[in-house]
């Protein structure tokens, strides 16, 4: 439900008590004020009442309609008025109705009087209804404006909420401007906006020096290994017996696998910081086949039964130097992964995609997930398990589709162009 | 050969002098881009190798101030990025080659004695294994006058074994001096043994020869014939 609905409502509902408890006082205070009206009109006509017996000085008692003059011989006390309700005939409604009732005993020019007083009442049930039907109109006319309102107020307050909202929804950690969001008036959407703005350029500030870091420490990793490197073949060329041999080629292998590393991870970074933005028309079979031929060799050294079917003239989209490390790591692996024995490897190029397709040992993991960092599906291998995540970065980049499934001892990986 | 090192790591930097050294190149350090300057303006040197990061320097802008001055001096650029930005940018500028850190210093001194070859060698650019002669403009080999048919890798692989001659190259040496990056560790080994089968055999076909020393448990060496 939306924020301005549930005020409304709340606002209703409050707004609905605030009218009973108002419909209440307002019957209580009309009531009393009738009351005292009624009774101010009785005392009015008690006062020419007087005048009347004044004048009239009767001995028999008057009985009217609302009128009751009864002259009393012994004297009585006088001036004790006193109000009542009573319940009596009347003579044009023809009904009995409630009424107002005023006795007093009076001494007129010697004489003693009883004199009664009626009025009619207006009923409660009266008052009641006009109430009930004022307030309820008043109520109607509220909920129409409350609702207009909300609807306006919720177009026009909620502009910068909305601003706010969609430019969260855009945010990008990795971009280089800052977020900015439009100013507004009021003060509640300014800090969120304030703390939206402080903290996506906090977020943006650590993700960029962490990439910073990462891309840095895989560069300045470089050097110290180059170091390694040397000391390592100056010592192979002392005089080492066979066993030191070995273990000071091991050493050199774990230092190409280091550097191997920190390349991979620089180009990662590379990727991700968008330094192959851009795109060019590229004819992806003069470019896969040169690549084919650069490993040709090695496939023919492995063993494997090389076929080749490019179509002619395959215009992708793509960033050249990128495609071309795809297609490298395609190969790559498809030789990599390869069988000892009987394998083979399959390059297929058309206008739709490039499938690699290469023999090698059935997988045990969900070919998928070898697309994450640092997955691969056998931990023996010397092999850093970052080419196919590789493979994907370049393929998101450039807008490419990747499929990698296994069938038995057949690997098949498709690079969809769109 | 004198060879002027600009590298800021001082470690490296004596690793290259010892190793150079010992292939006969005359050494000497410049540990930064001022020095480096300096020495490059009062001496002449053969050859130049340039790591691009400095401290007070882009090692870029010396490869500028050598070719301003018109020097003949072959240059090697060393960088930590192993990027083809660098790469390109430095050959454009006028390196004549291009190595990524970290590298064999086997690789270091075959590529600037290969330098040295194409630069300052005018005359004779030939290399003698014995009789066994390499022709290294026409990329050809011979042996008295007949010719051995190698590919382009056996080829190189024999260039290289020439180039250093008095040392023991590794399967990894041979392997990342043919194929660099392309190929993987795992498989290298093998392919290096089946080139320098092959090699062995071309060679002993046409000379009798059997060139190649195999170093149980290291590598391959060039017999001295």
């Amino acid at each position: 439900m939306r924020l301005i609905n549930k005020i409304i409502l709340i606002f209703l509902g409050v707004s609905f008590i605030v009218f009973l408890i108002g419909g209440l006082v307002t019957y209580q205070i009309i009531g009393n004020e009738i009351k005292k009206e009624e009774q101010w009109f009785l005392m009015e006509r008690l006062r020419s009442t007087e005048k009347y017996i004044n004048r009239k000085q009767p001995n028999k008692p008057i009985i009217r309609d609302k009128v009751m003059i009864i002259p009393i011989s012994e004297p009585i006390k006088t001036d004790n008025i006193i109000f009542s309700d009573t319940i009596v005939y009347h003579s044009t409604l023809e009904r009995p109705e409630l009424h107002n009732k005023l006795e007093v005993g009076k001494e007129i020019e010697g004489r003693y009087y009883k004199i009664t007083l009626y009025d009619i009442i207006i009923e409660q049930d009266d008052i009641i209804d006009g109430i009930v039907e004022s307030l309820f109109k008043t109520y109607l006319i509220l909920l129409a404006l409350v609702l207009l309102m909300g609807w306006i107020l919720s177009k026009r307050l909620l502009i910068p909420f909305e601003n706010t909202l969609k430019t969260i929804k855009n945010l990008d950690i990795k971009a280089s401007e800052p977020v900015v969001l439009p100013k507004t008036g009021t003060k509640e959407f300014q800090r969120l906006n304030n703390f939206i703005e402080n903290m996506s350029n906090k977020i943006r500030g650590d993700y960029q020096s962490l990439k910073e870091f990462s891309e840095n420490a895989s560069h300045e990793i470089q050097t110290p290994l180059s170091v390694a490197k040397g000391k390592l073949e100056i010592l192979q060329d002392t005089c080492l017996d066979e066993n030191q041999h070995q273990l000071v080629q091991e050493a050199q292998r774990s230092i190409s696998n280091l550097s191997k590393l920190g390349n991979m991870l620089t180009l990662l970074a590379k990727i991700d910081n968008r330094e192959f933005d851009n795109m060019e028309k590229i004819n992806a079979s003069v470019l896969v086949e040169d690549i084919v031929d650069d490993y040709k060799e090695l496939i023919h050294l492995k063993g494997l039964k090389l076929e080749v079917k490019i179509e002619e003239d395959v215009l992708i989209k793509s960033n050249a130097t990128l495609f071309e490390i795809l297609v490298n790591n395609l190969l790559k692996n498809s030789i990599k992964h390869n069988l000892t024995s009987k394998g083979y490897v399959s390059i297929h190029l058309n206008n739709d995609y490039l499938e690699v397709k290469n023999s090698g040992k059935a997988l045990h993991t969900d070919p998928e997930k070898l697309f994450g960092r640092f997955k691969k599906e056998n931990h023996q291998t010397n092999s850093l398990g970052l080419g196919l995540s590789i493979i994907k970065k370049i393929c998101e980049v450039n807008n490419m589709k990747v499929e990698y499934t296994c069938f038995e001892e057949n690997h098949l990986l498709r690079v969809y162009f769109k | 050969m004198k060879v002027l090192v600009v590298e800021d790591e001082i470690e490296l930097s004596k690793n290259i002098e010892n190793y150079l050294q010992k292939e006969d190149f005359q050494v000497s350090c410049a540990y930064d881009f001022f020095s480096a300057t300096d020495k490059i303006a009062s001496f002449e040197y053969d050859l130049v190798v340039i790591d691009l990061m400095l401290p007070d320097g882009y090692g870029m802008d010396l490869l500028y101030a050598l070719r301003a001055n018109q020097k003949n001096t072959g240059t090697l650029i060393l960088s930590a990025k192993n990027s083809l930005d660098d790469k390109v940018r430095g050959l454009d500028a006028g390196a004549d080659d291009y190595l990524a850190k970290p590298f064999h210093l086997i690789e270091l001194s075959s590529r600037l004695k290969a330098i040295y070859r194409t630069r300052k060698l005018q005359g004779n650019k030939n290399i003698s294994v014995g009789e066994i002669i390499i022709h290294t403009d026409q990329h050809e080999v011979y042996f008295q006058d007949k010719i051995i048919d190698l590919t382009k890798k056996e080829y190189e692989m024999l260039l290289f074994f020439a180039t250093n001659s008095k040392r023991v190259l590794t399967k990894q040496n041979i392997a990342e001096h043919l194929w660099g990056d392309y190929i993987d560790q795992a498989d290298s080994f093998d392919f290096v043994y089946q080139h320098i089968k092959n090699l062995r055999k071309k060679i002993q076909k046409v000379s009798q020869l059997d060139v190649l020393e195999t170093v149980y448990g290291v590598g391959y060496k060039l017999k001295s014939l």
